[in-house]
């Protein structure tokens, strides 16, 4: 307990620094994720056989293969065949939202499937176009579903950013390991490290059940 | 909806086909090694920052100063004698073996050690510190001390070191029987096991698991003394990594470390830095 005290007051920057880090990095890959995901869910739902197989190996690869794995192979990879420079914690980033893009298309998709098929049989005896039908019909009811999965998306990329602590992208992690290796102390480190993970984490997911009862309310 | 689909379609066929051609035409000019890195003013060393005092980070500092230790004033040295500018790239240590090996930095000084298996995907330069009083040694609790004092007084330990590294084949090679045999991925798991009662012995670099051992009063570690496993004089040194067939390269990087050793240089790095790196801990 002292040990962690002492540790917090010389390396609380250092701490805060790898939260703000590990929040950004979160928060980009879950925005750009989704609109990535919103993007890979219409494709899927397209009546096109090869635009529907396209994604569906795209989702099947992304889910199906370790991120760790994906996080190797997009740093190694994408400098290599993209005509830019890439630095590596772009490579990182990319590689997070390409993960999180998959996550979120199925939750998407989800929570289109998931808006009463009266809604969508009503909209088109109205004669709504089908792009029309989703915007204004679909689109909004899903939202609801749609929203409270997302930030357990949130959630879950918060933790997941961790292993990217293997290419030093200044995150939360990775202040474990620069406190660690410059003091040699570990569990009291780890310790800290974890309930500053833990109380962002329970934060936002009791946010976030606030949030889904709001949403609920509207029924 | 179709046509969108189709022109979107179209649109990533023709971002992968660029991708292709300009992967392929960058592989035309290549150059070597040392002549991209004087022709674009920087050199990238990727090195693994949590190895004291060999490299590590001082967070009091920011960007590039944050980086210190022996290692990185080597770095700083190869990068004046080639008249560039040194960028430090922090990474685990199996990323800074996969990125040299790959190619995609220039050098990679991480305190790394020679092994056969190692100089078969990576260049290495010639051996640049052998300190005195250094050496691979056993890491106890300091109540088995009189339990294990050599290979032999292993055969009934638990013994655990880094996967990869030079202490493990230190290992496979010359301690012929053991209890068991663990690996992690860094060196400070394997002396937290030994103060957690995981594993008797960590085999460590002695003057890292020293540190260590100030460093956490609370586990009572000690390093056996008098004891040193026997390198084999090709083996000896840490290494600075390059890919592979540089020759350029490392005839420019063995220069810096010639000149830096016969002034005895790194010695005086290495004193400097294992008093810096325990002006860092909070006991």
């Amino acid at each position: 307990m002292e040990t962690m005290v002492k540790l917090w007051s010389r390396y609380s920057s250092t701490f805060l620094q790898g939260l703000g880090g590990t929040l950004w990095l979160a928060a980009i890959t879950v925005v750009v994720g989704s609109l990535l995901g919103l993007v890979v869910a219409l494709l899927r739902m397209s009546h096109l056989k090869v635009l529907k197989m396209i994604t569906s190996v795209y989702v099947e690869v992304l889910r199906g293969t370790p991120i760790l794995l994906q996080l190797y192979f997009f740093w190694l990879v994408l400098p290599k065949i993209l005509p830019i420079e890439m630095s590596d914690t772009a490579c990182i980033v990319v590689a997070l939202i390409v993960n999180s893009s998959s996550y979120v298309c199925e939750i998407i998709r989800a929570g289109i499937d998931a808006v009463d098929k009266g809604q969508w049989e009503a909209a088109r005896s109205l004669g709504m176009s089908h792009i029309h039908m989703m915007q204004r019909v679909i689109l909004p009811q899903a939202v609801r579903n749609i929203l409270p999965a997302l930030v357990n998306e949130f959630i879950v990329m918060i933790k997941e950013t961790s292993l990217a602590s293997v290419f030093f992208v200044g995150e939360l992690m990775t202040s474990y390991r620069t406190v660690s290796a410059s003091t040699f102390i570990q569990i009291p480190t780890l310790t800290i490290v974890g309930l500053i993970y833990l109380i962002v984490t329970f934060t936002l997911s009791q946010a976030a059940k606030f949030f889904e009862r709001r949403l609920k309310a509207s029924d | 909806m179709k046509r969108w689909m189709a022109c979107l379609l179209a649109l990533v066929m023709a971002l992968s086909l660029a991708a292709c051609g300009a992967s392929g035409s960058a592989a035309k000019t290549a150059q070597n090694r040392l002549e991209k890195i004087k022709a674009q003013g920087y050199i990238e060393v990727a090195t693994e920052p949590y190895f004291a005092p060999y490299e590590f980070i001082d967070s009091s500092k920011s960007g590039q100063e944050q980086y210190v230790g022996v290692d990185i004033e080597l770095a700083k040295a190869i990068a004046q004698d080639l008249g560039v500018e040194l960028r430090v790239v922090p990474l685990e240590f199996s990323a800074v073996l996969a990125g040299i090996a790959d190619g995609k930095y220039d050098l990679a000084i991480s305190a790394i050690a020679y092994s056969p298996l190692r100089a078969e995907t990576i260049g290495m330069s010639k051996g640049y510190s052998f300190v005195e009083g250094g050496g691979y040694g056993l890491l106890v609790r300091t109540a088995d001390l009189d339990k294990y004092t050599g290979i032999e007084s292993l055969a009934n330990a638990v013994v655990v070191t880094q996967s990869g590294s030079v202490q493990e084949s230190l290992v496979n090679d010359q301690v012929p029987k053991y209890k068991e045999f663990k690996r992690v991925s860094a060196m400070t798991d394997g002396m937290l096991m030994v103060g957690e009662n995981k594993a008797d012995v960590c085999v460590c670099e002695i003057s890292n698991g020293q540190l260590y051992a100030d460093a956490n009063p609370g586990y009572s570690l000690s390093i056996v003394p008098n004891f040193l496993f026997t390198v084999d004089e090709s083996m000896e040194g840490t290494r600075v990594a390059i890919t592979k067939g540089e020759t350029e390269l490392t005839d420019a990087v063995n220069a810096t470390i010639d000149r830096l050793t016969a002034a005895g240089q790194i010695e005086q790095w290495y004193t400097q830095y294992a008093a810096y790196a325990k002006t860092l801990g909070v006991q």
